[in-house]
């Protein structure tokens, strides 16, 4: 296992969700989410979403490692294998929960674009370290 | 890599994933589920029904064969590994993911774990019929 690339890939994946959601997509989330500033500050503990965030994309990452220790795949294989877990198993699983839950096309799209490019960070940092 | 795609059994495991859908945010969890949304059941049932259930059964067969193809880079892994697979991506992609989303975004923990229970009790299933049938 390749801990310096996971480390780096988590570090990646958090950082382009705090692109996406930070600069980018903000105001777009949060009007798709209909959450108005208050319902986002009241009762939100910060340093624990942030926290429980980091952890959450480690796992991905690790999972991502012991893949790719079992697979030994190529640089293109890490790319398409990354983009591929983004867009066929976390975006249609997204995509099932957000129809139960009667949520907007445009968060869905919001939610899982950020996988895809979070994703294709994480296959970057393994391409670049393995 | 492309690897041989098993139709018949990709389209049951689809199935099987649209079906514990139906069981688990029906009678099993439709209750705890609409209290963790703070929803009635009028409210959740928005959306021409048809539209919600064929794209989420298209998500279903989607993830399916995907899955399909995951264990044909493997392979032909046996049943243990299969599982192993199948409920890794649930526990290590798909769990994490959407937990990203639902923490930021203030969504109840019951609602995470429901889902989460869903997703896997769903790759297992797919797994296990994959298994079979290739």
């Amino acid at each position: 296992m390749n801990w310096l690339a996971v480390g780096l890939a988590t570090v990646a994946f958090f950082a382009v969700g705090a692109l996406w959601y930070g600069v980018l997509f903000g105001k777009a989330w949060q009007r798709a989410t209909g959450l108005s500033d208050d319902q986002l500050k009241t009762g939100a503990n910060m340093p624990l979403i942030f926290g429980t965030c980091f952890v959450l994309e480690f796992i991905v990452c690790l999972t991502v490692g012991h893949m790719f220790d079992f697979l030994e795949p190529g640089d293109r294989a890490k790319m398409m294998i990354c983009v591929g877990l983004a867009l066929g198993i976390m975006m249609p699983a997204t995509g099932i929960n957000y129809l139960y839950q009667r949520k907007s096309l445009k968060l869905f799209l919001i939610d899982s674009a950020h996988f895809v490019v979070g994703m294709a960070a994480v296959g970057g940092v393994f391409v670049a370290l393995d | 890599m492309l690897t041989e795609i098993h139709w018949l059994a990709v389209v049951l495991a689809g199935l099987s994933g649209f079906l514990v859908g139906g069981i688990w945010y029906g009678p099993l969890f439709l209750k705890p589920w609409l209290r963790a949304e703070g929803k009635t059941k009028e409210e959740m049932g928005g959306g021409h029904p048809a539209m919600v259930f064929g794209l989420a059964f298209l998500c279903n067969l989607f993830s399916a064969f995907i899955l399909d193809h995951v264990l044909g880079t493997y392979g032909e892994p046996d049943m243990r590994l299969t599982l192993l697979i199948a409920g890794g991506i649930a526990l290590g992609f798909v769990i994490p993911a959407y937990g990203v989303n639902y923490l930021f975004a203030g969504r109840k923990l019951a609602l995470f774990w429901i889902d989460a229970g869903y997703w896997l009790v769903t790759y297992l299933a797919m797994g296990a019929i994959l298994e079979l049938m290739v």
